[in-house]
């Protein structure tokens, strides 16, 4: 399959907050290459703090990388306007994506005032037939975000990042905030959505489970850095990585244990972040970790059908 | 597809409307809201309702007290002052003057104040720190004394003293915008506006200002009552209107060597004044109640 959206390692570094002598850089993103094939779903998995958001602003261009470049179709991204076309995304908490002094129709309608060149009556029709693509009414059109439940809110936020007919959609913790029967209708709708359209879906998650069911490839996000990615059945049923291998223990059913096993937080992942130290960013939470990873930063290498960052990879497996 | 409706005619409570329905049930703000549309009423319809000239002299009655008082003369419903001009004409002439000088102040401040303040909070940065402390510094002054170097500056007269009331009513409203923007601006909803193809000053008047109008709106009905405050107090003080305008600072000062002999000269004017000012701050209160978030749902 041809690759349609490319990271070419991407870093980020933000202020640190303005204490008495100046905040320092805290780098979010290190060198985070990515590919997102044409019709896929990519999910991205990490513990809060791993700079998936980030990682997401970058993409959709909110934000500039400080380095790194993001390839569309092969090509830089160069006009705003452009990206903004092919690239959509969508927030976690629709309660507080939806601007709430607009009507639904109005939120649809934004995107097309501003980024094409549609007469009234094509907006109209297209409004209304992206709602029935979602799963709403014409009636709802007038309505106010606030009069609609958390499951239908993400539905108008989806038909918001649909209706200009986008290559690439973003979503960011998409389902978090909803109820665990109302995410499950959001997740058909998303799989039904990618089946009839065919556009990629760069899918941010913290929820494993999520991703055994949507995804059909993972990348595994660990302080900024990718720690491993690959087809999520190999992933995710034989992780080469101590901390993907981590992540499932920590998820109820998925593990082999009968105990969950919590992410152990011997070091805050923000903290470890803004710390100076060398070699491996997992070395310090790492059960297996010795000299070589804390000498240098392991490379990614291919094993096993996906790509991994370390030196322990194959005695994982 | 489309119905033979438009969006627009569908029965949905609009937020406006669902905002008057809480102010509705407040009814000292409703008071205040009458009064002020009786004031305005009266100050728009003061050539139909006054039965003199604001300026027209009765020789043969100076300062004839009101109609309750001994010696009242008919036709003098609030008495006449030292010249033997119809007091209640005045007044309502005077109305003119003091509550369209309140609106006009407010629309100038708030219109400068918010642009101010949305550059203030949108641009950040030395801009920012700029205008910020040039509004502390405005801030430090007390009102009135600030008020008072612009008219010395610009000179004595009634435009005059409204441009020195709107730029010492101005630092309120560019904190209030700036403060506002800024924490809506990096709010899911207005990045999600801009990656809509929203930006620049499309952002701020579609996307942020309908989000951020409660606390000025809020600013704007007391402030009125501020401005029609600073503006009399000019008047008193002979920096903003002159004799023989009718405007209620004016009237105040122009009669307040009869305060012992003809008490009524001196008290309705400043009961216009105090009327007024209660009545807007009533609103503006009925308001922040009615348009403050966290009371609301």
């Amino acid at each position: 399959m041809p690759v349609l959206l490319e990271a070419k390692n991407i870093s980020k570094s933000y202020q640190g907050k303005n204490r008495l002598f100046g905040g320092s850089l805290v780098k979010v993103l290190h060198d985070v290459s990515l590919q997102l094939q044409a019709g896929e779903i990519l999910a991205i998995v990490g513990e809060s703090g791993s700079g998936k958001s980030t990682l997401a602003r970058q993409l959709v261009m909110l934000e500039q990388p400080d380095s790194g470049e993001i390839l569309l179709d092969g090509k830089p991204f160069q006009s705003v306007t452009a990206i903004h076309r092919q690239v959509r995304m969508i927030f976690q908490n629709p309660a507080a994506s939806l601007d709430p002094r607009k009507r639904v129709y109005q939120l649809l309608e934004q995107p097309l005032l501003n980024l094409t060149g549609l007469s009234g009556s094509e907006r109209e029709e297209l409004i209304y037939r992206t709602l029935d693509q979602v799963g709403l009414n014409n009636d709802q059109a007038s309505y106010y975000p606030h009069m609609f439940s958390g499951g239908q809110r993400q539905r108008i936020a989806i038909a918001r990042a649909l209706i200009l007919n986008p290559q690439v959609i973003v979503s960011d913790e998409a389902v978090s905030a909803l109820d665990v029967s109302v995410q499950a209708q959001i997740l058909n709708l998303v799989m039904d959505l990618r089946d009839q359209i065919g556009m990629s879906w760069l899918f941010i998650t913290h929820d494993i489970s999520v991703v055994n069911v949507i995804a059909e490839r993972v990348l595994v996000l660990y302080a900024g850095r990718v720690m491993e990615s690959g087809p999520v059945k190999e992933v995710l049923e034989n992780p080469a990585h101590p901390y993907t291998q981590r992540l499932l223990q920590s998820v109820p059913g998925a593990g082999d244990s009968d105990r969950l096993v919590a992410v152990v937080q011997m070091i805050p992942a923000a903290e470890a972040q803004a710390m100076e130290y060398t070699g491996c960013a997992y070395r310090h939470r790492c059960l297996l970790a010795d000299q070589q990873c804390v000498k240098s930063e392991p490379p990614m290498i291919s094993l096993a059908g996906r790509s991994v960052a370390c030196f322990r990879a194959k005695s994982m497996l | 597809m489309s119905n033979a409706t438009s969006v627009e005619d569908v029965d949905v409570l609009t937020p406006w409307q669902e905002n008057w329905y809480k102010l509705r049930a407040n009814k000292i703000a409703i008071a205040g809201l009458i009064v002020l549309m009786m004031l305005i009423t009266s100050a728009i319809f003061a050539p139909l309702i006054a039965s003199h000239a604001p300026n027209e002299q009765f020789i043969d009655s100076l300062l004839a007290p009101p109609f309750w008082s001994e010696g009242s003369k008919a036709g003098f419903v609030l008495g006449t002052d030292d010249l033997g001009r119809d007091m209640l004409s005045r007044l309502l002439y005077g109305a003119r003057y003091s509550l369209f000088l309140g609106f006009a102040i407010v629309l100038i401040s708030l219109v400068t104040g918010v642009a101010i303040g949305a550059l203030a909070g949108m641009k950040q940065g030395i801009t920012e720190t700029v205008i910020l402390r040039l509004m502390d510094i405005m801030l430090a002054i007390p009102a009135i004394l600030l008020a008072i170097v612009i008219v010395a500056i610009l000179g004595a007269s009634l435009f005059n003293a409204a441009m020195a009331v709107s730029i010492v009513l101005l630092p309120h409203f560019v904190r209030i915008t700036r403060a506002a923007v800024i924490s809506e601006i990096n709010k899911d909803y207005v990045l999600a506006s801009r990656l809509d193809g929203t930006r620049g000053w499309k952002l701020l008047f579609r996307t942020l200002l309908p989000n951020i109008s409660a606390p000025l709106i809020v600013q704007a009905t007391l402030s009125f009552s501020n401005a029609i405050l600073d503006i009399a107090a000019l008047g008193f003080l002979g920096l903003g209107a002159q004799p023989p305008t009718p405007e209620w600072g004016t009237l105040l000062s122009t009669s307040r060597e009869f305060i012992e002999t003809a008490p009524w000269t001196v008290t309705l004017p400043g009961l216009a004044i105090l009327i007024t000012v209660l009545a807007s701050n009533l609103l503006g209160d009925g308001l922040r109640d009615a348009l403050d978030p966290r009371i609301d749902q």
